[in-house]
């Protein structure tokens, strides 16, 4: 599991003391590590913050220089969060990070940039939906389309159907579904950039 | 918050909840992956009851101010979008089915679906590019003439930093920023002659508790307080997504960044961020 400790230059004792105070092994600090930047990534995404991942590595970064500094920190997630959201102030204050203005969005030009061409789209759905196992297409098309009620009966029943917990399954779908989104917007990105579309790997 | 229910979760994400309870429930899952992955799962069944056409009229007005101001966000957009064109009752494009050979059955609605579905978003937001939620943008800026006659008109925030002519009162529209996705604070330069700022306050009408006193306040980022007052509520449902107003001498507001929180009876109901720049 690679952490990414050189951003800031910290050094590798700065950076072991975060893991030690994130878990009492190798595995559970790391396993700790991922679900506070799972958490940092999903605090500034649902605050907004166009870039939600470097925020999250930016104040793990600076979460691991107060450590190092010797603060005493009883509650790391907690503080963590603090440091967040001074980062996302910062975030909001740099030039980079404002939206685009209404009035310069005009017809005509779209505000993500100019849309794929049909056949690029037709590649990338093609690429990103067959590069999912038979089982994992189904599983994925199967917990997604009910709706209403049947989706709570259909999603009991998949789980029933496949002797996992329905918590289980669920954080199978959305593994999933998250594969699934990064491989298309990847894929339209790509074919944007430039003329044929590179292989995709999920 | 210690165990949030589906329905706090979804009105967390829409932009709905006061922000201490905003505070707890993001206490909640920084302390309990659990917690994350239940929000997780019920912003996917968010998204495809937006993609289905499920979402009440003020749930999609906060649903696309929040997820389509947002890259990140919009790409989830798009994901649910093609797999709601996979559903038994969605209406198939038959012109992508026909150039198609067929390789797999059900897949291919999904094919098809994405296709349209990116192909419409594309579309969508250049033939609208001032309508990415039907709510009112995030930063409305509208000039107030002192003189009799009608009032000038709303228009869009003309740039990043719009200037209004001189007049004695300029009205800022503001969304809770620290609970919205519009990635950027709302601002504007007052002119000379500006006695007053009145701030417009966004949110979810209904957090306001009957009859409670709203006050305002505003502080600077680095914590001195330079104005307190009166909040005014707004009138009736009038203005969807209104919660109150405060107006501000517009002498207290040098060129910095300030933070407004709204409070109703001592209670934190929202904070909001806004600029204003340098002259």
């Amino acid at each position: 599991m690679a952490y990414r400790s050189e951003r800031r230059g910290l050094n590798a004792d700065v950076f072991a003391r975060l893991l030690d105070r994130l878990g009492p092994d190798a595995e559970r600090a790391g396993e700790a590590y991922e679900a506070l930047r799972r958490a940092l990534v999903g605090f500034f995404t649902w605050r907004g913050a166009a870039t939600p991942e470097e925020c999250a590595d930016d104040t793990l970064d600076r979460l691991a220089a107060r450590l190092g500094e010797g603060v005493a920190v009883q509650d790391v997630p907690g503080f963590a969060r603090g440091i967040a959201r001074l980062v996302l102030l910062e975030h909001w204050r740099r030039p980079d990070a404002q939206r685009v203005a209404i009035d310069e969005r005009t017809p005509g030009r779209p505000v993500s940039g100019e849309p794929p061409s049909e056949e690029a789209l037709h590649g990338c759905l093609d690429r990103c939906l067959g590069a999912l196992p038979h089982d994992a297409r189904k599983l994925i098309l199967e917990y997604y389309v009910a709706e209403g009620r049947s989706r709570i009966d259909t999603r009991k029943r998949m789980a029933q159907a496949l002797g996992v917990s329905e918590t289980a399954l669920r954080n199978r779908a959305q593994r999933l579904r998250d594969r699934l989104e990064q491989c298309i917007s990847g894929c339209v990105g790509a074919a944007d950039a430039s003329p044929r579309n590179g292989d995709m790997d999920l | 918050m210690l165990d949030p229910s589906d329905a706090d979760i979804r009105r967390y994400l829409l932009g709905h909840v006061p922000e201490t309870d905003a505070e707890a429930l993001e206490e909640a899952y920084f302390a309990r992956a659990e917690v994350l992955e239940r929000i997780r799962a019920v912003e996917d069944d968010l998204l495809d009851d937006y993609a289905a056409g499920r979402l009440g009229p003020a749930d999609t007005a906060s649903f696309e101010a929040r997820y389509l101001a947002s890259k990140p966000l919009r790409q989830r957009v798009m994901a649910a979008r093609a797999l709601r064109l996979a559903a038994p009752t969605a209406v198939q494009p038959s012109r992508l089915t026909s150039r198609r050979v067929v390789r797999w059955t059900g897949p291919l609605a999904i094919a098809a679906g994405v296709a349209t579905a990116i192909a419409a978003s594309w579309l969508w937001q250049s033939r609208e590019p001032q309508s990415i939620a039907s709510a009112p943008p995030p930063s409305l800026v509208r000039v107030e003439r002192p003189t009799t006659g009608p009032t000038a008109s709303p228009s869009p925030a003309a740039s990043a930093s719009p200037s209004a002519p001189a007049t004695s009162r300029l009205v800022l529209a503001l969304s809770p920023t620290l609970l919205r996705g519009d990635g950027g604070p709302a601002q504007v330069r007052i002119p000379p002659g500006t006695a007053t700022l009145v701030l417009e306050l966004q949110g979810d009408p209904s957090v306001v508790p009957r009859g409670a006193r709203l006050g305002a306040s505003i502080e600077t980022v680095e914590g001195e307080r330079v104005w307190s007052g009166a909040a005014r509520p707004a009138a009736g449902a009038s203005r969807s997504g209104l919660v109150a107003s405060a107006s501000v001498p517009a002498e207290r507001l040098a060129p910095a960044d300030y933070l407004l929180t709204l409070t109703a009876g001592g209670e934190t109901l929202y904070r909001y961020f806004f600029r204003i720049p340098s002259r």
